[in-house]
């Protein structure tokens, strides 16, 4: 996979960083997902995985 | 330098375009029409604009007019304005037209929605409803151009794209709106309704059925999809002085998935300064909230879906009197006058406010 990925919620390209390593997790601009970065296959490149996110409750 | 007057200067939308024209750099004001503050200093009436210009109002006199300006707001009540524009529109200036009177295309409906027979229909056929983000093309090459209604701008913009992509199949006779409105929509002039005892703290619904904003909703969604459209609108009074927030209801078989709805707006807007998505996954401030614009010309965008029911639900938000009269309108002089369309209008939104 190349320096950006596409935010699997909006589509939005989401940069992954030169230096990212496997676990670490990176947030779409466009819409707030988090996304957990794995491994795709033994070349290194990684892929998105949706993070775990807390439902925050902000209804009255 | 374009040479521009405000007719109806002493109202609200009137006293909009002043502040955004004041400070635009391309824009020399020349006039600010009202009649009863003829002689007046603009800023008696605009305190916010004191220390800003020392331009008094005139009386509007059209003939006078088409030797001083090149461009002409007309902020005017529908009805009234019918009668002002058609004397500069005929002495050759640009018009840009701010109430009702030349909005929708079809003479016939005139009597239906406004009561009154339209004496102009050739200057209609001539007139382009500007909403740039759908139409920036058509707007460019006009020299006469309305700005839609408040309500209307800040529904379309929601509903547009989702019309315009047919691969979504939204319900195209059943779209609601419901709109919810701050009191400087009904302009400056009070009236009981209007009397803080009155309008203070209400959730007010002034025309839950039978709007009049619904058949420029209509025109506009029809000519995008190509095909009839209905639109049911409510709207509502409540308790803020600038903004509008519209939630309008569109029913999918089977629902879609949002980044399908995501792509139908991004289509659309990817390339409109003026229009932000706001369906954000964290935070307090995930959809578009009036709150969040006021004082801008952004209109925030966002939606989301209930797949029990295959309702898509469409939120914007605006300053009613920003992207919903004067910014459309001074964005839409920019066009015609070949510059960019943000020129003049970049001002981030106030927060908090
Ligand atoms: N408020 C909004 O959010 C909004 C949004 C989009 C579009 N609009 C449209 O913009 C236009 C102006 O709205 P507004 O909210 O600014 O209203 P407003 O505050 O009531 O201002 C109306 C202006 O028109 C002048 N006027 C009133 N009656 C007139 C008459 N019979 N002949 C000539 N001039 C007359 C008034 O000036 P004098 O009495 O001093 O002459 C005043 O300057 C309306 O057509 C409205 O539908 C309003
Ligand atoms: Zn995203």
């Amino acid at each position: 996979m190349s320096a950006t990925a596409n935010c699997l919620e909006c589509d939005a390209p989401v940069p992954v960083p030169q230096d990212a390593i496997k676990g670490e997790i990176v947030t779409c601009k466009e819409c707030g997902t988090a996304f957990e970065l794995a491994l795709a296959g033994s070349d290194g490149a990684f892929t998105l995985l949706l993070a775990e996110q807390e439902e925050e409750d902000w209804g009255e | 330098m374009v040479r521009v007057a405000v007719l109806g200067a002493s109202g609200y939308i009137g006293g909009e375009l002043l502040r955004l024209l004041l400070q635009h750099p391309e824009a020399e004001l020349v006039a600010a029409t009202s009649r009863t503050h003829a002689g007046e200093y603009v800023f008696r009436v605009h305190p916010n604009l004191r220390g800003t210009t020392e331009l008094k109002f005139s009386s509007f006199d059209g003939g006078g007019l088409a030797g001083s300006a090149d461009l002409a707001f007309a902020a005017l009540p529908h009805g009234e304005s019918v009668k002002a524009v058609p004397q500069l529109a005929d002495a050759g200036l640009k018009v840009i037209d701010l109430s009702a009177d030349f909005r929708l295309s079809d003479s016939r409906m005139y009597p239906v929605w406004y009561g009154y027979d339209h004496p102009r229909p050739d200057l209609l056929e001539k007139f382009v409803l500007s909403i740039p983000e759908i139409n920036r093309d058509k707007v460019k090459g006009a020299s006469l151009v309305s700005s839609p209604g408040c309500t209307a701008i800040t529904a379309i913009l929601a509903l547009a794209p989702l019309l315009k992509d047919k691969s979504l199949g939204v319900d195209r006779d059943h779209i609601v709106v419901d709109a919810k409105v701050g009191s400087s929509g009904a302009g400056g002039k009070p009236s009981l309704s209007t009397h803080f005892s009155e309008r203070f703290n209400v959730v007010r619904p002034y025309k839950p059925a039978g709007h009049r904003h619904s058949a420029e909703i209509e025109q506009v969604l029809a000519s995008l999809s190509g095909e009839r459209v209905a639109v049911s609108m409510s709207a509502h009074a409540v308790n803020m002085v600038r903004g509008i927030l519209s939630t309008s209801h569109l029913f999918v078989s089977p629902p879609p998935k949002p980044i399908d709805v995501w792509k139908a707006y991004r289509a659309m807007y990817s390339g409109s300064y003026f229009v932000r998505m706001v369906r954000d996954k964290q935070g307090p401030f995930r959809l578009p909230d009036p709150k969040l614009v006021i004082g801008s010309n952004f209109c925030d965008v966002g939606f989301e879906i209930e797949e029990r029911t295959g309702r898509l639900v469409a939120l914007s938000a605006t300053d009613n009197l920003v992207k919903g009269a004067a910014g459309n309108a001074v964005q839409s002089m920019n066009l015609m006058l070949g510059l960019d369309e943000k020129t003049g209008l970049t001002m981030a939104p106030l927060h908090p406010v």
